[in-house]
Parts: structure tokens; sequence; C-alpha cells
């Protein structure tokens, strides 16, 4: 069994902000490659607009991961 | 080292709150020391409803262009008997003023219907003298966006360079200083931030979107993947 950690939680959902931030920076440069790529679901104005909300959950989860790393959390 | 980890905790959840905080004001678009005034736009026109000039998409291929009036030139070039050079303060000036009510229909499937105010295309096209044997008009933007349009449907048409949008200037994210008010046309024949007018004899001309798989013709009753 999976132990469940907040430290885990957090490193999955940075993984996932910084993929989802690639993604949306490829659909903003190269929309036609995104939009054939998720079928259509994403095109370059929804990707823009993920893009500019995505700074503030996307620096907080990286601020928590960086100091779960480094042990400031640890008891 | 157990006062450290301490200080250290702290430190991070003020980071994390003040990320918070800019992001939610961020969200709400308020700037400490900056009100925002709603533009003093027309909304209806002779009876018919108009969007705002809010309800366009930023779709442009690198980010609103903030063209200087002063330095701005105008030039039409190319299948012409005179090479034609205006200011932006020349342009509104010499030439005739027309305004209409024209939808601009987006392929990213939306449309805002907008008072559009301006000088005929083909008014500066007449002063230039097209030479015979020109069948393309290709605009060119600031931004090195390009695209072109029939000349018959230049002519034929009161096809607008607009400065004005709802009774107000174009802001830099519409086009200041002008946006082509191609009508009937897809989004991407409306070439913003337009800086140079080219008079082609080259009818298979593809601008920037229309060389990425888009239809030359841009018609909106067909596909704008209809190369036909």
């Amino acid at each position: 069994m999976v132990r469940f950690t907040y430290r885990k939680l957090i490193s999955w959902t940075l993984l996932a902000f910084t993929l989802l931030f690639l993604i949306n920076g490829f659909g903003i440069t190269k929309p036609w490659l995104v939009r054939s790529l998720t079928f259509g679901l994403l095109d370059r104005a929804l990707s823009q607009q993920i893009h500019f909300h995505l700074w503030g959950p996307f620096l907080i989860v990286l601020v928590l991961h960086i100091s779960y790393s480094s042990g400031i959390f640890r008891r | 080292m157990r006062r450290g980890r301490r200080t250290g905790q702290i430190v991070v959840i003020l980071l994390v709150g003040a990320i918070a905080v800019l992001y939610a004001l961020d969200l709400a678009g308020n700037r400490p020391g900056v009100t925002e005034l709603a533009p003093a736009e027309v909304r209806d026109y002779q009876g018919e409803q108009l969007s705002s000039i809010a309800d366009f998409r930023e779709n442009s291929i690198r980010g609103p262009q903030y063209v200087n009036a002063s330095t701005y030139t105008l030039t039409i070039d190319g299948q012409v008997e005179n090479r034609k050079e205006y200011s932006y303060d020349a342009l509104i000036e010499r030439f005739p003023h027309y305004r209409k009510v024209v939808t601009l229909y987006c392929v990213e499937g939306w449309d805002v219907t907008i008072l559009w105010e301006g000088v005929r295309v083909n008014d500066l096209l007449l002063e230039a003298g097209v030479k015979p044997g020109a069948n393309t008009v290709i605009f060119y933007a600031e931004d090195g966006y390009s695209s072109s349009l029939p000349l018959t449907y230049i002519e034929d048409r009161d096809i607008l360079l607009a400065y004005a949008m709802n009774d107000v200037t174009l802001p830099a994210e519409r086009g200041f200083p002008f946006e082509l008010v191609a009508e009937d046309r897809w989004g991407y024949k409306w070439v913003k931030w337009v800086t140079r007018i080219e008079v082609s004899d080259d009818e298979n001309y593809r601008g920037y979107w229309e060389s990425r798989g888009y239809a030359n013709n841009g018609s909106i009753d067909r596909s704008f993947f209809d190369q036909g």
C-alpha cells in the first residue's frame, strides 16, 4: 500500500502544474499542434487563459515543494 | 536547529500568503493606485445592439503592438502609379470618414458586432493609382503579420481601414492605429496594426495563417479550411 504524504501530493501536483504550464505555452505559440493533440479541447484562447491564471497556484505549490524537500516541515 | 526550522516555516507561510494575495489581486484585476475607468464607447447604434471593445479575445501572433502615432507611417506600394506614405494625422485628415456596423467572426467560434469608423481602403488605392494587371491587395502589420484580399473585393465593397470602434479610438490591443475591417471574411483577414498596403499581381500570395493552412479566400460562408 502506498503511504499518503503531503510531500507526495505536493510533488505530483507540481508535476501536473508544470506539464499544464508547458502544454498551455505550446497552445499559445503552436496552437495547431496542441489543438490536434487534445482533439480540439485546448484552443489558443483557452490555453492563454489557463496560462495567465496558473502562475499563482504554481508558485504556491513550488514554494511548498521546495520547503518540504528541504526538511523545514519535517517533524 | 529547531529554532531555525521554526523561522523557515514562518518564512514559507508568509511567502505563500503573499503569493496568494498577489494572485487574488491579479484575478480581481486590481493594481494598487490604478482605477479602471469604463471606456466611453457606444453600445447601440441605430437600434442595433453592439458588442463591447472588451468582448474581443486577444489572439494576435506576438501580442499587442504599441505603435507610436507620432512616428507612424502607412506605406502604399507595389503595383501602383505613385508610391504613397502617410502619417497617422495625414491619413485621417486627408480622406473622408465612414462608419458602419460590421460583425467580426473569429475562427475560434466567437463574434463581435462593432460600430467601425475609418477611411475607405479604395480611396487610398485610388490616390495611389492601381496599375493594370494588379489583382491582390496585401496588408502588412507591425508585428510581421500579413494577409491578402482580392482587389475586386476592395473595389466593390466599402472596406474600411478603421481608426475607431464604438466611437473610441482603437486601443493598442485592437490594432491602433489602424485595423482592416474585412467584412464577410474570417477574423484572420482583419489585419491589425497595419503599416503597409501592397498592391500585387500575385493572387496566390498567402499571408501568415493562410500559409499555415487557412483558406486564402477567407469568406465566412465557407469553411476556413476550404481551399477551393
